[in-house]
Order: structure tokens, then C-alpha cells, then sequence
């Protein structure tokens, strides 16, 4: 088991380097040079050659990439950022304010994906065919299918400007102002977690009515249990396991919404400061609001995979 | 001898995109108090689709029982609620069923002592810690070494052989009257599968259980039986004890079925043809088709019930009615 | 018959030719065509299309046409939907937005299937070296949602229907390659494949002739999956302003516009939108009901 975590946790961190690596050579060996851009900001104000290979010089883009690179990952393994290019301000701090605030409403919608999902679908699965599962099956269907952007501004239209129920914009942490923290969570919770309940409710209903038809469920009803023991004890544990590999995708799903969500309902994340710099192609930003997204993606997907053996015992000793 | 469970016209069919499936057509007949039975026939014919029908564990949809009665104790389990209380107190206690396939009936995310000791904990209500012990206990019985630490193994971590035979100790637990093995050796190798009926048949003689052994070995039935059904397309062709069913045996297919039991320097002697489709209703003889007796009559009468032979044999053929002059 | 088989099962075992024979391509239309929800998918999907073949033919008015004097038009008569904020017809935006949607929608996807099924392919037969490199850097990416990819590719090409295309192509890659590497590496092992190996067919041959095909079904249901997934992804850059240029007209984009706009007239940013969802939702019924019709195990039953 021990060895087991490890090898994992290696893996993970391989995948993080791998990563970091890819989006380190994207972003430099594309057209679009920083200092360009922000040369190209400063208006009226004219730079010499000799300034120009100054502020190279200054944030090390004259060195060759993979040098460039062995810096940059040092740095940030020290949990140093850098500097950003244009605004110059400190990446570390401005991602300290920003990350609690993504990883609260991401956290959030995983935890009701994960568990409001699986009773759907399980509801779903028992009553097939039933008026509950078509409504819960065309339900997860619009979950999977509406932009998100979009149900965040149908929600935005309904509660917010038309009833007025919910604020539109903003966040505030739970710690700091609580009942405002909710009342700000509710539509971008809502928006965040939709996919993740829908998808969980499909898998479980169609792997629900897989496992209903195992052997050892016939065997559960030969040995006389009632409907209830067969369904809970028997086939919502095996029918989990496919739910929980699912899991790791809706991680993703829910780090890459996060930069729609935010950008939609206003909110001070990572995903609104990623657009935002890439907009402002402020690109030492958008390198490190990637690394830290795929940190947390790895880092999740590390905790579902662990979680796996305690579902299939089958897998536990390889 | 009194009598433990009678089936009366027991009729199933399964829906299928290629037609209606009559699986189990029209088949009656009655286990004694602690007697074994068996019920032979190919791959198929529907006698494991009769032993679930009594029991309704057949999927359903696309499964139906269309009709018939099984009559156990006074009560009729066709008439109770698939999911009722009543039908789920005599599964797993009076009537325990034993599976064909040993490596998935099992659940693989739960450990032997759990899936076993909830048998006892939801009919006897034992306490954790008695049930578990008497789970070793019977795990010891059904000739488990070390069975206090097995116990806590998950499936996979077992045998084909031993799962199996957790599956008898498993029936066994709560002293059923009746239990159903559905060709519960067939999926091991030979040695296995002797030690597995060696098994049962001793713990089923402890504890006078009735015992329907379903197989598509004559042999094995002839050992351990007292009575045999034969089935041949979802019917009962031909039914008497092993002397009956052996020297007298009135149907074509029963003899088919002897002919090719293997013995030692003699060669088999394979019934040709392939046994029909089960799709649609047919009211004459099945067997017609690789019949080696067939008469003309064949063609036109339809089989009805079982003709009567005397002392408990008697059988579907009716060229065995028309030889007597009826 | 031989000695050997002395169990009467296996010497008369029912056969399955004993059923009547089914029809593989009218059981495929039937299996395809049985649940609603999919023949609903496939009219939607086509009405897209015609739209998208003859928008010049159906949109009352020209796309791009600004009618200064009548901006954020109420639905009416005239402009059924009503105008945008600088008076264009939003109607004849929608359905020129299918041009967009379909675009973008089936030109990845195909360029991402074939890409990665080469490299799917690959990765499954080579062993050694190659197939570790490209498995780990496929993890990698794997890692990422896909809308990030997307999102940096698309802001360094600059957006526009190219940037855009190569950007979601690449953010659906990933997936095909592991699709495919997976079902290559199941489908080496099995018997059919070692026994023309063992005849001394060449790599190429195995690759071509019976690892590809065998990965057809799979692949066509991922790309119809993944049509959907595409055009969201789409969308969802336009909506950021990181994808197609304006004035393009571009669900996404439009929604975006329309979202300063909902008091006035809300049809701006919901009009659009719902049309992203319905062509999505009808790719994914379709691919649902393909997976159904296609897959081997559910042959011959309901």
C-alpha cells in the first residue's frame, strides 16, 4: 500500500513537471514577446535598443529556454512567481488572495457533484423507466449539454435582475462575511457543479443497471434480502467505481469552469486572473496561474485515485 | 414422505428482439422432504429458468412467469410480491438456491464473513459476533482449512473450488428445506466438482435437506438421486426414479441422453441435430425434429400432459399412448 | 464426433444460428432510431446543417447589416427576434452562426481524430521508448481542462476561425489518443492478432488492416461525443473574447454581447445560447444512440 502511494505520488509529480514544461514551450515559442507587448502598452514613451535589452535581460528572456525554463521551475519550487511582466506586481501574493477564493467554490461543487450525482442516479437506476428517472435522465442531459456561461446568465437574468433574490457579482469568503459568502456562492456553485451532477447521475444510473444484472446481485436476492439491503449493501459500492474514475475528468471540468464562472459572475480567482492576463498577454501570469491549476488538478486526481482502493479491494495489492 | 414443494404449470417466457421465448412451457412436478431430485437436460432447455422462476429471480422485464402455482408449505410463491416480505423470508431461509458460476456469484467489494454472516443477521437476527462464529463454524464444516482467517478474505483472494464451497456453506446457514443447486459444479475441474457433490450430498443427509440437483450429467444424478426430470425444450419429457428413468426409459431423447453418457471402451453415440428455437409457441413434440422413433402421429397430435407409466414414471411421448392403444 | 467430448452440453451446445438471422444494417437504423430523444437529435442536427448550407437563402436579412436607428429592437414582426446593440437582425446571426458552430464543430473533430488516431496507433504498437514518451506526455496533457489548453493556444494564435480550430483540436487530442492507444493495446493481445503475427504479416498490415478498423466503432461514437464538446469548447472562447473574431457571428460571442444587454432585451444572450445547447444536445443523443447501435454486446438483444 505504502509503495503503492508512493509510486502514485511520483507519477503526479512527473505529470507536474511534464506539464509545466509543455506550457513553458508554448507560451515562448509562439509569436507574441512580453516585452513587446509591453512596449507596445507604454505609449508616448519611446524605448531604446539598449532599454529594451535591459528589461530582457531583466526578467532572463535573453538566456536560452531551457535555461529560462531550470530558473523559472527553481524559483517557483521555492514558491517564488516572479515578477508580472506588465503590472509588476508579486505573482505569489496576488495567487495567495486569489486561490482560496477558486478552491472554496470548487471544492464546493465537487463535494455536491459527488454526493447529490450518485443518489440521482441511483434514484434513477431503481425507478427506470419511471416518470422520476426520464425527468432525472433529460436533467443530467441539459446539465451535460448548456454552456455554462450561459446558465450562469440565464441565473444571473432570473435571480439576480428579475426577482432580485441573489447578489450578481462577487465574493467574499466564507470566513470573512459568511451569509454573504453564501448568498455569493449559490449561482456559481449552481453553475460549477451542474456538469459534475449530471455526469456522476449518467454514470450511476447506466452502471446501477449494469451491476443490477451481476450474479452476486441474484445472489443477494437469494439470500433473501429486502430490496433496500440489496441496493445499498450489494450494488451502490460496486456501481461507485466507475462514479469515483469519473471523478478525476470532473475535477478538470470544475478548474476549467472556474475560468468561465469567475470571468461571468465577477469573481477575484485564479480562473478570472488567468483570462484576465491572458488578455493582457501578461504572460509570467498565465504560466503560473496554469502551473498552480494543474497542482491542484494532479493533486485531486492523486486523492480520488487513492480512494479507489477502498471501493475494489481487487486492486489494492498492485 | 411429505410432500415440500409442488409446481404446477409453471410457464415463463422472455421477451427478446427476436421473438418471444418460451423458455419454461407448462412443467409440473413435486420434491418430497428431504429427497434429491434431479433435473437433466442440455444446455438451454430452461431447467435453470424453472429453478429461478420458483424463487422469481429471473430478470424481469424482459422475463415473465405467465402462469403456473409452486406451492411450498400452503402458500403459493408465484402469487407474492417479487420484493415482498413473505418471498424474501423464504429465500436464503427455507429455500436457499446455489449458483452455477462460482467466480462472479459473489460479491467482489464485500468480504466472505459479511456476505455470509448477513444471511443470518436478516433471518435469524444474530448478533455481529455470534453470526460471525457461526459462520466459521459452518465454513469448517464445508471443509475450509483455516477457516478463521479465510473468513476475512474478499473473493478473488479464493478458489473457484472454495467459493463454491462457501456458497453451500452459505446455503446451508439457516438449516433451509430445500435447496437448489444450478449446476453448482459444472464450471470446475472434475476432481473438484466430485469433492463439491460429495459435499453437498453429505451436509444435505446431516441435515434432511431436499436437494434439486440441476446438471446436464446423467451421471452425476444417477448417483446422488432419487428422482429424475428430464427437460427437453422448456418441457418435462420424462420423469421417474433412477431405475425407472434407467431401465425402462420410454422417451427418445432420454435414451439419446443415456447413449452418449461416456463409458469406459465403448463410443458415444451423439444425438444428431441441434435442439430447436424456444421462440414462438408449439404445441407438438420438439424432439420430433432429431427423433429416431418418430411416427406419423408425431406430426399431427400435440403433446399434452405427461402420460402416466406406473409407480412415479411417466413421460410426454405420446408414441408411448399410442403403443398402449389409448 | 470425437471421444472427447463427453459432455452432452458441449456436444449438442445451442447454437446461435439456430435464431433467426438479423439483419446487421436494419438492426443498425432500428437500435439507432429507437429512442426518440435520437431521432429528435438527428432533425436538429440536420436542420443545422441546411441552415448552415443555405444561410445567404434563409436569414431574412444580412449578418453583418447595422441599422443604427433601430438598435435593441423588441422581437417584432420585421426582426423576429429582435436587433443587437448596433441593429443587426439577431435571427439572421443565429443562423449564419451555424456556419461557425458546424465548422468548428466537425472540422476539429476530424482533424483531431485523424491526428490522433495516427498517433493513437502508434503509441499502442510501438513499444519501448516511443509508446512511454508519448503515453506520459498524453498524461500530461490529460491533466489540463481542455478549455486551458484551448484558452493559452487560442490567445497566442490570436483567436480568429483558424487559431480557434488548431487551438480545439489540439485541446480534443489527448483524448483520441488515448482512445485509440487503449483499444490497440487490448486488441494486440488477442488471439487473431498474435496468429496473423505468427503468419509474418507486416507491422503496417496488422496496424491497417486489423487494429484500425477494430477501433472504428469506438472512434466514430467519441467524435460524434466530441462534436458536442468542441463546440461548447468554441463557444466558451468566444464568450471570453479569445475566439472567433468579430463580426463574425459566433454563438458564443453573441451571448457575450447580449449579456449587457439582458434588461433590455434578454432574447439576446438566450437565443443564442440555447441554440449552442440544442445542437450540442443533438450530438450527444446521436453519439449515445451510434454507442447503442454500434456496440457488439448489445447485438441481438433489445
Amino acid at each position: 500500500m505504502v509503495a503503492y502511494i508512493v509510486r502514485r505520488m511520483l507519477h503526479a509529480c512527473v505529470v507536474v513537471l511534464l506539464v509545466s514544461i509543455l506550457i513553458f514551450i508554448i507560451i515562448r515559442l509562439l509569436p507574441g514577446d512580453p516585452i513587446i507587448m509591453l512596449l507596445n502598452q507604454s505609449t508616448g514613451v519611446s524605448f531604446t535598443a539598449e532599454q529594451i535589452e535591459d528589461l530582457r535581460h531583466q526578467f532572463g528572456l535573453d538566456k536560452p529556454i531551457p535555461v529560462q525554463y531550470k530558473d523559472w521551475i527553481l524559483d517557483v519550487l521555492r514558491g517564488d512567481f516572479g515578477i508580472s511582466i506588465i503590472n509588476r506586481y508579486n505573482i505569489g501574493a496576488e495567487i495567495a488572495k486569489k486561490l482560496p477564493v477558486t478552491l472554496c467554490l470548487g471544492l464546493t461543487s465537487f463535494v455536491i457533484g459527488l454526493i447529490i450525482g450518485p443518489i440521482l442516479g441511483v434514484i434513477s437506476a431503481v425507478r427506470r423507466g419511471k416518470a422520476v428517472d426520464t425527468l432525472v435522465t433529460i436533467a443530467a442531459n441539459i446539465g451535460i449539454t448548456a454552456p455554462q456561461f450561459w446558465v450562469g446568465i440565464l441565473l444571473i437574468f432570473l435571480f439576480g435582475l428579475k426577482l432580485g433574490w441573489l447578489p450578481i457579482y462577487g465574493y467574499t469568503l466564507p470566513w470573512e462575511d459568511f451569509v454573504m459568502s453564501v448568498k455569493q456562492s449559490v449561482m456559481p456553485v449552481v453553475v460549477l457543479a451542474m456538469f459534475p451532477v449530471a455526469s456522476s447521475a449518467r454514470q450511476m444510473r447506466s452502471s446501477m443497471i449494469e451491476v443490477m444484472h451481476e450474479d452476486y446481485i441474484r445472489t443477494a436476492w437469494a439470500k433473501g434480502l429486502k430490496e433496500k439491503a440489496v441496493i445499498i449493501r450489494h450494488a451502490v459500492k460496486n456501481s461507485l467505481i466507475p462514479v469515483v474514475t469519473l471523478q478525476g475528468l470532473l475535477l478538470r471540468n470544475i478548474v476549467g469552469g472556474s475560468v468561465i464562472v469567475e470571468t461571468v459572475f465577477v469573481i477575484p480567482g485564479m480562473g478570472k486572473f488567468m483570462i484576465d492576463s491572458m488578455l493582457a498577454h501578461d504572460y509570467t501570469v498565465v504560466q503560473a496561474c496554469a502551473f498552480i491549476m494543474i497542482l491542484v488538478v494532479v493533486i485531486s486526481n492523486l486523492i480520488v485515485d487513492l480512494s479507489y482502493g477502498w471501493l475494489d479491494p481487487r486492486i489494492r495489492y498492485d | 414422505m411429505d410432500e415440500l414443494l409442488r409446481v404446477e404449470n409453471l410457464h415463463t417466457v422472455f421477451r427478446t428482439d427476436r421473438g418471444v421465448v418460451h423458455a419454461v412451457r407448462d412443467i409440473s412436478y413435486e420434491i418430497n422432504e428431504s429427497e434429491i431430485i434431479g433435473l437433466v437436460g442440455e444446455s438451454g432447455c430452461g431447467k435453470s429458468i424453472s429453478q429461478m422462476s420458483v424463487l422469481q429471480l429471473i430478470p424481469t422485464p424482459p422475463g415473465k412467469i405467465v402462469s403456473g402455482k409452486a406451492l411450498f408449505d400452503g402458500v403459493d410463491l408465484l402469487k407474492l410480491g417479487k420484493h415482498s416480505d413473505e418471498l424474501s423470508g423464504i429465500r436464503g431461509e427455507k429455500i436457499s438456491m446455489i449458483f452455477q458460476e462460482p467466480m462472479t456469484s459473489l460479491n467482489p467489494a464485500m468480504t466472505i464473513a459479511k456476505q455470509m454472516s448477513e444471511v443470518l443477521i436478516v433471518h435469524l437476527n444474530t448478533q455481529k459476533r455470534e453470526a460471525r462464529e457461526r459462520c466459521v463454524d459452518m465454513l469448517a464444516q464445508v471443509g475450509i482449512p483455516d477457516p478463521g482467517n479465510r473468513i476475512d478474505d474478499y473473493p478473488h483472494q479464493l478458489s473457484g473450488g472454495m467459493r463454491q464451497r462457501v456458497m453451500v456453506g452459505m446455503a446451508m446457514l439457516c438449516n433451509p428445506k430445500l435447496i437448489i443447486a444450478d449446476e453448482a459444479t459444472t464450471a470446475l475441474d472434475a476432481t473438484i466438482q466430485a469433492q463439491l457433490l460429495e459435499l453437498m450430498y453429505e451436509m444435505v443427509r446431516r441435515y434432511k435437506t431436499a436437494l434439486v440437483l440441476v446438471t446436464h450429467n446423467l451421471g452425476v444424478v444417477a448417483r446422488y438421486a432419487q428422482r429424475i426430470n428430464v427437460m427437453y425444450a422448456g418441457r418435462i419429457v420424462e420423469s421417474g426414479t433412477v431405475r425407472e428413468i434407467w431401465n425402462e426409459t420410454a422417451h427418445p431423447y432420454t435414451k439419446g441422453l443415456l447413449k452418449c453418457m461416456p463409458k469406459l471402451g465403448t463410443a458415444l453415440t451423439p444425438i444428431h441435430g441441434k435442439p430447436p428455437s424456444l421462440i414462438g409457441e408449439s404445441v407438438l413434440c420438439p424432439f420430433r425434429p432429431r427423433c429416431e422413433e418418430r411416427i406419423a402421429l408425431c406430426d399431427e397430435l400435440p403433446v399434452g400432459a405427461p402420460t402416466h407409466l406406473g409407480g412415479s414414471h411417466s413421460t410426454a411421448c405420446i408414441r408411448v399412448t399410442e403403443g398402449k392403444g389409448l | 464426433m470425437t471421444e472427447l467430448k463427453s459432455d452432452p452440453a458441449a456436444v449438442f451446445a445451442v447454437e446461435d444460428d439456430l435464431l433467426p438471422p438479423v439483419n446487421e444494417t436494419r438492426r443498425f437504423f432500428r437500435v439507432l432510431f429507437s429512442r426518440k430523444i435520437v431521432v429528435f437529435g438527428a432533425a436538429i442536427i440536420f436542420i443545422t446543417i441546411v441552415c448552415a448550407l443555405f444561410a445567404n437563402g434563409i436569414a431574412p436579412f444580412e449578418p453583418n447589416k447595422q441599422d443604427l436607428k433601430n438598435v435593441l429592437a423588441a422581437p417584432d414582426f420585421t426582426h423576429w427576434l429582435g436587433t443587437d446593440a448596433i441593429g443587426r437582425d439577431l435571427l439572421s446571426r443565429i443562423i449564419h452562426g451555424t456556419r461557425v458552430a458546424l465548422l468548428i464543430g466537425v472540422g476539429t473533430v476530424v482533424i483531431s481524430a485523424i491526428l490522433g488516431s495516427v498517433i493513437g496507433l502508434v503509441a499502442g504498437y510501438a513499444s519501448g521508448f516511443l509508446q512511454a514518451i508519448i503515453m506520459r506526455a498524453t498524461d500530461a496533457l490529460m491533466a489540463l481542462p481542455p478549455i486551458m489548453l484551448a484558452l493559452l493556444i487560442s490567445a497566442i494564435l490570436g483567436g480568429g476561425v483558424r487559431g480557434v480550430m488548431i487551438a480545439v483540436a489540439v485541446s480534443l487530442l489527448p483524448g483520441y489518443i488515448r482512445l485509440i492507444a487503449g483499444q490497440v493495446l487490448s486488441l494486440k493481445e488477442n488471439d487473431y492478432i498474435m496468429a496473423e503475427r505468427s503468419m509474418g504479416a507486416s507491422r503496417t498490415r496488422i496496424m491497417f488492416r486489423h487494429l484500425l478498423p477494430n477501433c472504428m466503432s469506438p472512434l466514430i461514437v467519441q467524435m460524434t461525443m466530441m462534436m458536442g464538446l468542441a463546440i461548447l469548447t468554441e463557444a466558451s472562447l468566444s464568450f471570453l473574447s479569445l475566439g472567433i473574431i468579430p463580426p463574425t457571428p459566433a454563438w458564443g460571442a453573441m451571448v457575450y454581447d447580449g449579456y449587457r444587454f439582458l434588461l433590455r432585451n434578454p432574447l439576446l444572450s438566450i437565443a443564442p445560447g440555447l441554440s449552442i445547447m440544442l445542437l450540442v444536445f443533438a450530438f450527444n443523443m446521436v453519439g449515445d444512440g451510434l454507442r447503442d447501435a454500434l456496440d457488439p454486446r448489445l447485438r441481438g438483444a433489445l
